[in-house]
């Protein structure tokens, strides 16, 4: 800001203080005739001047720079007085009151801050004008369904109830706001009709009924709308409508209200419990869309464990999807008398029902009577024959309550009555594959898109060789949810009341099929579990969900705080969060939904004023300053200043009497230059105490020593994303071996700046070579070679071992190994030669043959046995194995830290790292244990 | 008094010595080197051993001790003679310096001030005079005795308030020399008072005016508090250079007055200003010793 916009921006609260400022030459007048304290002398002859007149027309003065300062000490304790203030806002409008309209329903979560400031800032100009004012939120109170609504209040109270206030985590209401206006005015009414004018601090998003209270506002005395910029509007997220319960992806929408140019990316977290953030996906708005859609591949054991999908940084709670135990771990019994963990063998049914459900659920097994409990969802009952009456009362009822029963069938069944089944059974197996028939094994059609089932593959080779027939009646097809090759149904399922009975037309043993062997078995399973008390939640009657995990207003889990009211099934899908309803996950024991709030906002609008006497103003980023403090301040400064001045004048006339008061009066430009000086410096002091609070903390040192605590492993980065996040986690998986492994701990994977970082605290450097990347600057190359001539050793990879066989780095032909050349060009690097049969390298940690990263076969350079001054670890290793690949392949899954390497080249990768990384700490340590043996011997004689 | 002072009384007042008597022998030392200077000037000095002088001859009477007989001379005749020497009684220097606060002025940082300055010049001439055989002894109140020059030197050099010294109190012995060295800055009626008890007591003296430049010219500007040490004299001058001719007339007046005073008594004069060289003073000051010392 240049000085004229800066004037043009002050102005004064009391300008006419500034009346006093016609005094100055008064004073400058008064001041000049005052004549400066007289220097005191000691002088023997004193008597005899004595009884002197001098000569009254000459008059000592006081320099005029000792004026100026007072002066100014003068002019700015005026001006200070008159509570200058830069920025002022608007003249507050000449009404009774004030209202402050706080918008505060969830949209106002990422504004919300901006908004308590400006709120702060109208209440500290309305005080200055003695206005009375009114406090109006738009969202319901937790629990309630009235806005607060305060007034008259002063300013130190309205400032108070503003701080303290909080934005909700369901929508404003503005009927609700509007509402409580009308009685306020209805009150007043008959005594005086006040006008009080309302700034509106708006959230930006459009609300029903919004205008109509706008215009209402506007009638009671004018408003000012607030809006923010388009870049502090809300995002909110909605699940994907295709997401199925088991698909491996998570999907979500993201949402946003104008389709503007978005400059930062969007942060998007699946988080478990606890917000640990299990994945990430950084996302960007396409240009003209409001809508993106983001995808989660999560590792299916985690993927469990996903409580939120969450934007980040946007503090609300639509911007949180929350997820029901539909894709949680459920409860599940299998109900099996006998039992026996210790015994269980492949001749058990509820081996391979366990064994296909056990990673994602927890399981009882046990008799019906021990497992039946209030938090089960799903209970499986691999073949039964017939089972007791009261048994079978207790699971009818149970299933009738929102249980869901999975039945298998089998020996038992076929030979016995089948009662509790979803369609009814003919008697006795059909058996497919037996000696006496002419039929085939059968295979399973592909689910039809009515079925639950539908979208898990199935294996092509599972056969059925025996199953149960279902006796063809009217409503059967409505029921079967699989069937095979010929249509006969395999899985059928029947509703009951809240619960569901599924029957499974054969067994969970390998005998009279292969589908407890295959992959589809655990699906089918999981799907089948997965959906239990949700498929009859449509049709349910009746039935209250109790609130279990409610978002808070930031969009953080938090538990129930005792306002929010239970919810019925019947309402669960059509409900809106609200403020007895607030968005987060409502269940009973066996059924849960989630309440999300951006899957109730069909579409984020933007507040638009269409009326043109309403007047519309941004979150201003420039605030008022009083500047009465800093002039102050400096008036004290150079108070001080002066005072300094008349010490150090003082000493001088006092000590170096004679001599130095002539020099003084002769030539006062030094006095005033030191006067300048204290001048400037007091300017600075004032300077620096004003910009105190804007200044931001900086230590320089905390950057360089970052890693100087701890083992780095480090790559230089080549711009390339791919090739450097394949570095970058296959280091990390090379991070994780060598702490699993050995005694050296990575703590992390730095990407360097070969340019300005301090390499000195990385022990090795991994350089992916890369033939499009930049050569290196000449400062560069002065750091690398600082690095080398250090101790650094540089391990260069040019993942080209296919293409372009290493032949050496000066006969390279590949691309990458010109790249090399020209790196090697502007350094300074020793003679390298292959790798020889006794480099330590290959029994740093483990003894290796060769060195095989994502390819094998090639020759690994390293620099000449002969130039032993750095403990033998050769300053440059080159390769073209693409090592960080094969660690990468290596890495686990998901966010596990445990690696275990899928096959054996993978291996011999890590195992390569791990001794890379043993040579570069430990250097020749190794190859002196070679004469192990040998000093062992000789100690021996 | 306790018969023993604790070794920290002793350090007290030692300390207290030292720092009263700092400079002391720097001054002895300036002012022995200044005299030191005029005796190697290649001026006559008559001297040849005290009370060698031939006086005259007398005849041997009993009361006399036969080694005091002059042979040769008795031999020329038949008496018996004696030979007697000049009766040589040494003459007593009285010194007296002001060493009261108004004498540490000083105008210039560089200069000495007029306390020091006054010392040197005492002090040097003190030592012309002990190389002359003379007495020398400072003129305080107490027991009178010929002294060293160094004794000489601390007890002149101790601070003493008095701005004239006090007459009265003092033993002054017979034939005794006066040397007085002061700024006479007091009223003319206080000197002319010392003058003449001084006169009283028939004796002869030496006036030693030493004054800092500044007191003759007031070289200053501006406004400023003038003060004497006891604050009795404040004077507030808002243009100094506005009375600067007439304060130099005054301070001529005082000056002339102390001369015509001198004149009346017989006292010798002698003005040094701090700026001047001692070594001119002292030779001027020599003189002036030789000149009371030929009028006797």
């Amino acid at each position: 800001m240049n000085i004229m916009a800066m004037a043009s921006s002050l102005s004064f609260i009391y300008p006419v203080v500034l009346g006093f400022l016609v005094l100055l030459p008064v004073i400058w007048y008064i001041l000049r005739i005052t004549p400066p304290a007289p220097r005191s002398i000691i002088f023997p002859a004193a008597r005899l001047i004595s009884g002197l007149i001098p000569d009254k027309q000459s008059h000592a003065k006081t320099p005029w720079w000792i004026l100026l300062l007072r002066i100014m000490i003068i002019a700015l304790t005026i001006i200070a007085m008159a509570r200058p203030i830069l920025n002022k806002s608007n003249i507050i409008p000449s009404t009774d009151g004030i209202r402050i309209v706080m918008d505060n329903g969830w949209t106002s979560g990422k504004i919300w801050t901006v908004q308590k400031e400006k709120a702060l800032e109208i209440i500290d100009i309305a005080q200055r004008e003695n206005k009375e004012l009114y406090i109006l939120t738009t969202a319901p109170q937790p629990g309630q369904d009235k806005v607060y609504h305060k007034g008259p209040l002063n300013g130190a109270e309205a400032a108070n109830i503003i701080r303290g206030l909080s934005y909700m985590a369901w929508p404003a209401d503005y009927k609700i706001a509007l509402e409580t206006i009308k009685d306020k005015t209805a009150d007043r009414q008959p005594i005086k009709q006040k006008s009080i004018h309302s700034y509106f601090l708006s959230s930006g998003i459009e609300g029903a009924g919004e205008q109509t209270l706008i215009k209402r506002l506007q009638n009671e005395g004018g408003i000012s709308v607030l809006l923010p910029e388009d870049n502090q509007l809300p995002l909110i997220i909605k699940d994907s409508k295709d997401t199925t319960p088991l698909a491996s992806v998570l999907t979500a929408r993201l949402f946003r209200a104008k389709a503007v140019p978005q400059t930062s990316q969007i942060a998007v977290d699946a988080a478990a419990t606890g917000n640990k953030v299990i994945d990430r996906q950084i996302v960007q708005f396409d240009q003209n869309k409001i809508t993106h859609e983001v995808s989660f591949d999560i590792a299916p054991q985690y993927r469990n464990k996903v409580q939120t999908i969450r934007i980040a940084g946007q503090n609300h709670s639509g911007a949180v999807l929350l997820f029901d135990n539909q894709n949680k771990r459920h409860n599940i019994a299998i109900i099996d008398a006998d039992y026996d963990a210790e015994q269980s063998s492949l001749a058990d049914a509820s081996y391979y029902i366990e064994r296909a459900l056990a990673p994602y659920n927890d399981i009882r097994i046990g008799a019906l009577d021990s497992v039946i409990a209030d938090n089960i969802s799903t209970i499986i009952m691999p073949d039964t024959g017939n089972l007791p009456p009261d048994q079978l009362d207790m699971l009818e009822k149970w299933i009738k309550e929102g249980g869901q029963l999975i039945r298998f069938a089998g020996p038992a069944m076929a030979n016995s009555k089948p009662v509790l089944v979803p369609v009814p059974l003919r008697q006795g197996e059909r058996a497919l594959d037996g000696s006496m028939t002419w039929e085939k094994p059968l295979g399973i059609q592909a689910f039809s898109e009515n079925s639950p089932l539908f979208g898990i593959d199935i294996t092509e080779d599972i056969l059925i060789k025996r199953h149960l027939l279902a006796n063809p009646v009217i409503d059967i097809s409505s029921k079967t949810w699989a069937q095979l090759d010929d249509g006969t149904p395999l899985i059928t399922a029947e509703k009951k009341e809240n619960g569901m009975l599924i029957l499974i037309h054969t067994s969970a043993m390998p005998d009279w099929s292969d589908l407890p062997l295959s992959g589809s078995f655990v699906q089918i399973l999981r799907r089948l579990v997965s959906i239990a008390g949700h498929t009859d939640a449509h049709s349910a009657q009746g039935g209250n969900l109790m609130p279990l995990l409610m978002l808070d207003e930031k969009g953080q889990p938090a538990r129930p705080q005792g306002f929010e009211q239970p919810i019925t099934i019947k309402e669960s899908s059509t409900i809106k969060p609200s403020s007895v309803h607030p968005p987060g996950i409502y269940g009973n024991g066996v059924y849960q939904i989630a309440l999300n709030l951006g899957n109730t906002v069909t579409i984020l609008e933007p507040l638009k004023i269409s009326s043109l006497s309403i007047q519309t103003s941004a979150y201003d980023s420039i605030t008022e300053r009083d500047l009465s403090l800093p002039c102050l301040l400096l008036a004290l400064s150079l108070f001080i200043a002066d005072w300094i001045l008349m010490i150090i004048l003082h000493i001088m006339w006092r000590y170096q009497l004679f001599g130095s008061a002539r020099r003084f009066t002769a030539a006062p430009s030094s006095a005033a230059k030191s006067a300048t000086k204290a001048l400037i410096l007091s300017a600075i002091i004032t300077g620096v105490i004003l910009s105190a609070p804007y200044a931001t903390a900086q230590s320089p040192g905390e950057a360089e020593t970052k890693y100087a605590n701890d083992l780095y492993l480090a790559y230089v980065p080549s711009g390339d994303p791919i090739i450097d996040n394949i570095a970058a986690k296959g280091l990390y998986t090379l991070q994780l071996i060598l702490t699993q492994r050995t005694s050296a701990e990575p703590k992390d994977v730095v990407a360097i700046d070969i340019e300005n970082d301090d390499l000195s605290f990385f022990p090795l450097i991994y350089w992916p070579i890369d033939e499009k990347a930049k050569p290196p600057s000449s400062k560069a190359y002065k750091n690398i070679q600082h690095y080398l001539d250090h101790g650094g050793t540089i391990f260069f990879d040019t993942r080209d071992q296919i293409s372009a066989p290493t032949q050496g780095i000066a006969k390279g032909k590949g691309s990458r190994s010109k790249y090399l050349q020209t790196v090697f060009g502007g350094l300074n690097v020793p003679p390298l030669e292959p790798i020889d049969e006794d480099h330590v390298l290959r029994r740093a940690y483990y003894l290796l043959d060769r060195f095989p990263g994502l390819y094998d076969g090639g020759i690994l350079w390293v620099e000449s046995q002969t130039n032993a001054g750095r403990d033998g670890v050769s300053s440059v290793i080159i390769g073209g194995h693409d090592w960080a690949s094969a660690w990468l392949n290596a890495a686990p899954s998901g966010n596990g830290n445990y690696v275990v390497p899928n096959n054996r080249s993978q291996e011999l990768a890590l195992r390569f790292g791990i001794n890379l990384m043993m040579y570069t700490l430990t250097g020749n340590y190794k190859n002196d244990q070679i004469h192990v043996q040998t000093i062992l011997e000789r100690l021996g004689q | 008094m306790p018969e023993h002072k604790s070794p920290n009384v002793m350090t007290k007042l030692l300390s207290m010595v030292h720092r009263h008597t700092a400079g002391v022998p720097e001054i002895i030392i300036h002012a022995e080197d200044i005299a030191q200077n005029m005796v190697n000037g290649g001026h006559r000095q008559r001297k040849h051993g005290s009370g060698e002088y031939f006086w005259q001859y007398r005849e041997y009477d009993n009361a006399d001790r036969p080694q005091d007989i002059d042979w040769r001379q008795s031999g020329k005749s038949d008496r018996l003679y004696v030979r007697q020497k000049e009766l040589q009684t040494a003459q007593t220097n009285l010194f007296w310096c002001q060493t009261n606060s108004a004498m540490d002025f000083k105008s210039q940082r560089h200069s000495l001030s007029k306390k020091h300055e006054a010392l040197i010049l005492t002090l040097a001439l003190a030592s012309l005079i002990k190389q002359a055989e003379e007495r020398i002894q400072p003129l305080y109140a107490g027991q009178a005795r010929s002294v060293q020059l160094e004794p000489l030197a601390y007890t002149l050099h101790e601070p003493n308030a008095d701005a004239l010294p006090q007459i009265g109190k003092c033993h002054i012995p017979q034939n005794a020399n006066i040397i007085l060295t002061a700024d006479f800055l007091s009223p003319i009626e206080d000197i002319e008072q010392c003058f003449q008890s001084l006169k009283h007591k028939g004796k002869t003296c030496i006036i030693i005016q030493v004054l800092d430049p500044a007191e003759l010219t007031l070289p200053y500007k501006g406004r400023i508090l003038f003060e004497n040490e006891q604050a009795l004299d404040r004077t507030l001058i808002d243009n100094v250079q506005s009375v600067r001719a007439e304060y130099q007339s005054r301070i001529k007046k005082h000056i002339q007055d102390i001369k015509d005073r001198c004149h009346y008594y017989g006292f010798q004069y002698l003005l040094h200003a701090t700026d001047q060289d001692i070594a001119a003073s002292l030779l001027s000051l020599r003189d002036l010793v030789s000149k009371e010392r030929a009028v006797k």
